[in-house]
């Protein structure tokens, strides 16, 4: 028995030593300085509660990854990491709420060459860097070199300062000169390339150490890996002075961010609402919802060189018999807009009208039946050309297999066996899209996929989906569809700087893939923001983007 | 503690296996971690930019050069950059750690404790038929995912009655010092501790009960009664003191549970231990750190799996210093 008490008196005190052990190694809100917060200024002193009525001391929104130090070339991810940058770093012109690429640190008058490959801008006066230097030409010129000479680690950047060839620089004036012409120079690579301080970089042998600097609206005053950002207000900012003097970002998911808005925890976040929560939010009083139109598409991919896929009049036949109402409506129970076979969405400038898809499925079983598929088992599905069972496979990951399944019932009223694989994103990645080379031999039939809004705005947006070139500009076409007729119009796109040609030019690229059926584009979702307005009211909506936004915060 | 120390090569060879397997699973998994940390750019990636990728973090060397490359900085202690988060692991790890250890080592301390002692109560109680409730409670509580547990526990505790913080381990803006951070830390660390230590306590309560039961039927304890020892102290000093001896392992045991369950309870509650950085490397194919944090649990489990061995001969005479009870002849 002794052993036994010796061992119990030593536990207790083992067990307590190593409790109070824990307690003093759990780092204090007081700790070190984090890797993140910039070395000039002083941190931000605790924020005070008087609240007063035109300027808020705090709010609390969170973000819903950690997305590390928040400097360009510690990017992450596009949302939430660009969203929360666009806090820190300005680009030359940004997107405005409305959706539209408007200048930012330049001057109005900005100049376009005819060609489409010479952009001029005048830097603004009074920009500056967080530690109270100005912001040069010279800086924005770096900023083009670094990303595309010096800093090798592949990155978001790395694509869009290849676009540029060279910059002229003179004084406070920039010009741009391109390799090509390009009407979306300024959307895609002057409204997204952060500019970051020369001094700051130049020779800088492991930047990602680099603390975040830039020339925004707020500055990070403090980030804890994995725990929370801290952002400052920019008093003189140049486009007024935030509304909000301290940002607190606690790093959550989506689901317990949810939780917290209910509990009154927070302002906002950085993620939408699931349909399933809207009654949920809209429940409380404090809380108000906005829907906006939302630009991320939802596909079904057909692969266009597996047959039977490889057949137009059969993936024709798969779109007559998908009730695209349907899905909208339980999946996301209305909340999202329908798509149409010229894939562009409605609202969007390059939306042709008139190429909605059409639902008829006695026209699809007409079809089928034409086709040879007429032949049916006993369980009245139909069979393969050549006379054995048919099953026919749907890919998708977790978050789409509601839609796979619903899917997989309209078409099996159509007579077509329909087996549902779910798999997880990267696995699905690597069947649809192995190692992201579009140009590598793909691995399905049917697959559930989706393009992120930005790549659905972008102009010739088809392009990308369906060319030809899938080493080039055809590198999204994962169905791997193949038309003479919409190559040729999508190289005359290219190569149009006219905005009349380019227009007709677009409509046939649109009305080729509309008669081809390469994938079925099945809807695209509305953005639905979730803020609390009572805790703060200067909310702004833009279209397809966060409420928590930068333009939420300036005057 | 000879016994135990014999056992010593197993567990090296343990570590060993467990070094390899936190570096080649990883890699079987499908994707690649180049297709994650190009994919958000919205631009398909060539050939040439794909190995750009990996030479920069190089994947692009043979599996045994990797695995050699990664020996050599696991001994160094030069873990590298997550590919994720992008900060050196070895911090990442280091500020993670400590709030896990905590929510583990209270969740094994109060657990235990009150396991124990409803197991004991239960089966002291079991004749009298007055144990069902308890048992069917227990096992209706071992029956509960403790994602749902959590859940249930935030929606009510947190999203309802706002009693506890929805997130985080401290208050991240409170100035507390001293005693007031104690308190905001055991704040918030109530509802994930209350998660852990109900879907743990079942294994103690299970453990405790047959413990007793079977030290309850040995003649000593007869011969105790009979010689009238007075009630508590045969069911204090003579039944329980040697029926916790199972829990004991089972404590120990259970801390490698622990460990990996703190991952859905860290998820739920946003508690920035390892379980969170462990969810996040494995959505984001972040393989060091996932290497790394693997590891560090993967060690951890051993070492108290070691413990246990050492600290069990300690505890139970029984075992000898050399060898098992079957030497000893049993219990007593």
């Amino acid at each position: 028995m002794k052993p036994l008490k010796l061992s119990k008196r030593l536990c207790t005190l083992l067990a307590v030593a190593l409790i109070a052990g824990l307690f003093a190694s759990c780092a204090s809100p007081g700790a070190a300085p984090s890797p993140a917060s910039p070395a000039q200024p002083p941190a931000p002193a605790a924020p005070d509660q008087n609240q007063t009525p035109d300027r808020l001391d705090t709010l609390t929104v969170a973000i819903t990854y950690d997305e590390n130090t928040i400097t360009p070339v510690t990017y992450v991810r596009g949302t939430p990491g660009l969203d929360v940058m666009r806090f820190i770093y300005d680009s030359l012109f940004t997107i405005s709420p409305d959706n539209v690429a408007v200048p930012w640190m330049v001057e109005d008058d900005y100049a376009v060459g005819a060609d489409m490959q010479t952009f001029a801008v005048t830097l603004r006066d009074g920009l500056y860097w967080h530690d109270g230097t100005p912001v040069t030409a010279d800086d924005v010129a770096f900023t083009f070199d670094y990303f595309k000479n010096v800093f090798t680690a592949y990155t978001r950047w790395t694509n869009i300062a290849r676009q540029v060839e060279s910059i002229d620089v003179n004084g406070r004036e920039l010009v741009f000169n391109l390799e090509n012409p390009n009407p979306g120079f300024i959307r895609v690579v002057l409204a997204d390339m952060p500019i970051v301080s020369k001094a700051q970089y130049e020779g800088v042998e492991d930047p990602t150490e680099l603390p975040s600097l830039g020339s925004g609206a707020y500055r990070l005053a403090e980030y804890r890996v994995g725990e929370f950002y801290t952002l400052e207000a920019m008093d003189d900012y140049f486009r007024g002075t935030p509304s909000v003097k301290i940002i607190r970002m606690p790093i959550m998911d989506v689901s317990a961010a949810q939780q917290a808005m209910l509990a009154g925890q927070l302002a906002g976040y950085t993620g939408g609402v699931s349909v399933e929560l809207i009654d949920i939010f809209s429940g409380s009083p404090d809380i108000e919802l906005v829907s906006s139109d939302g630009y991320a598409s939802t596909l079904l991919l057909m692969s266009n060189v597996r047959p039977p896929f490889d057949d137009a009049d059969f993936r024709r036949a798969i779109s007559l018999a998908l009730d695209l109402d349907q899905l909208v409506d339980i999946i996301t129970l209305g909340n999202a807009t329908k798509g149409t076979a010229g894939y562009v969405r409605d609202g969007l400038d390059e939306h042709v009208t008139g190429l909605d898809y059409t639902y008829d499925q006695n026209a699809a079983n007409t079809l089928l039946d034409s086709l040879g598929y007429a032949n049916k088992d006993a369980d009245g599905m139909r069979l393969g050309l050549d006379g054995s069972p048919m099953e026919l496979e749907i890919l998708t990951s977790g978050t789409r297999a509601r839609d796979a399944e619903l899917i997989s019932m309209q078409l099996e009223s159509v007579g077509l066996r329909i087996r549902v694989t779910t798999l997880d994103p990267d696995a699905l990645d690597m069947r649809v899209w192995p190692d992201f080379d579009t140009s590598q031999p793909h691995d399905y039939q049917m697959a559930m996929f989706g393009w992120s809004a930005p790549v659905v705005q972008r102009n010739g947006a088809i392009i990308g989906v369906c060319s030809s070139d899938y080493a080039g500009v055809g590198g999204l076409n994962l169905s791997h569809y193949d038309s003479k007729e919409f190559d040729a119009a999508a190289e005359a796109f290219l190569a149009s700087v006219d905005p009349a040609e380019r227009a007709m030019l677009n409509e046939q690229m649109q009305r080729t893939a509309a008669g081809d059926f390469p994938f079925v584009t099945l809807y695209f979702a509305d953005n639905i923001n979730a803020v609390n307005t009572q805790q703060y009211s200067g909310w702004v909506f833009p279209k397809g983007g966060l409420a928590v936004n930068v333009f939420s915060f300036l005057p | 503690m000879t016994g135990a120390l014999r056992r010593l090569p197993h567990y090296l060879i343990l570590i060993a296996a467990m070094v390899a397997l936190n570096f080649f699973l990883p890699r079987m998994m499908p994707g690649s971690p180049a297709t994650r940390l190009a994919s958000d750019s919205g631009y398909a990636v060539t050939a040439e930019e794909r190995e750009q990728i990996l030479g920069f973090y190089n994947l692009d060397k043979p599996m045994g050069e990797q695995f050699a490359m990664f020996l050599e900085d696991l001994v160094t202690l030069d873990w590298g950059r997550s590919f994720s988060k992008k900060q050196p692991i070895f911090d990442l790890i280091k500020a993670a750690l400590p709030w896990t250890l905590l929510l583990a080592v209270c969740n094994i301390a109060i657990a235990s404790v009150i396991g124990t002692f409803l197991g004991a109560l239960s089966a002291f109680m079991r004749k009298r038929g007055r144990d069902k409730p308890l048992v069917i409670g227990m096992m209706a509580l071992s029956a509960m995912p403790a994602f749902w547990i959590g859940m249930m526990l935030l929606s009510v505790f947190g999203v309802r009655l706002g009693w506890f913080p929805l997130f985080g381990a401290y208050s991240m803006w409170g100035d507390y010092t001293g005693m007031a951070y104690v308190a905001d830390v055991l704040r918030h660390l109530a509802m994930p501790l209350a998660t852990s230590v109900l879907a743990s306590l079942a294994a103690f309560f299970t453990t405790a009960r047959y413990g007793v039961l079977n030290t309850m039927e040995h003649d000593y304890i007869r011969m105790a009664r009979m010689r009238g020892v007075p009630d508590a102290r045969v069911k204090t000093f003579y039944i329980m003191r040697n029926g916790f001896i199972p829990v004991f392992v089972v404590l120990m045991t259970q801390m490698g549970f622990i460990l990996s369950g703190s991952l859905v309870i860290e998820k739920i509650f946003t508690y920035p231990g390892l379980g969170l950085l462990l969810a996040d490397a494995v959505v984001a194919r972040d393989y060091p750190l996932m290497q790394y944090a693997f590891l560090m649990t993967s060690i951890m489990v051993a070492i108290t799996m070691f413990l246990a061995d050492v600290l069990h001969y300690k505890l139970d005479p029984a075992l000898g210093s050399d060898g098992g009870s079957e030497k000893h002849g049993g219990h007593r």
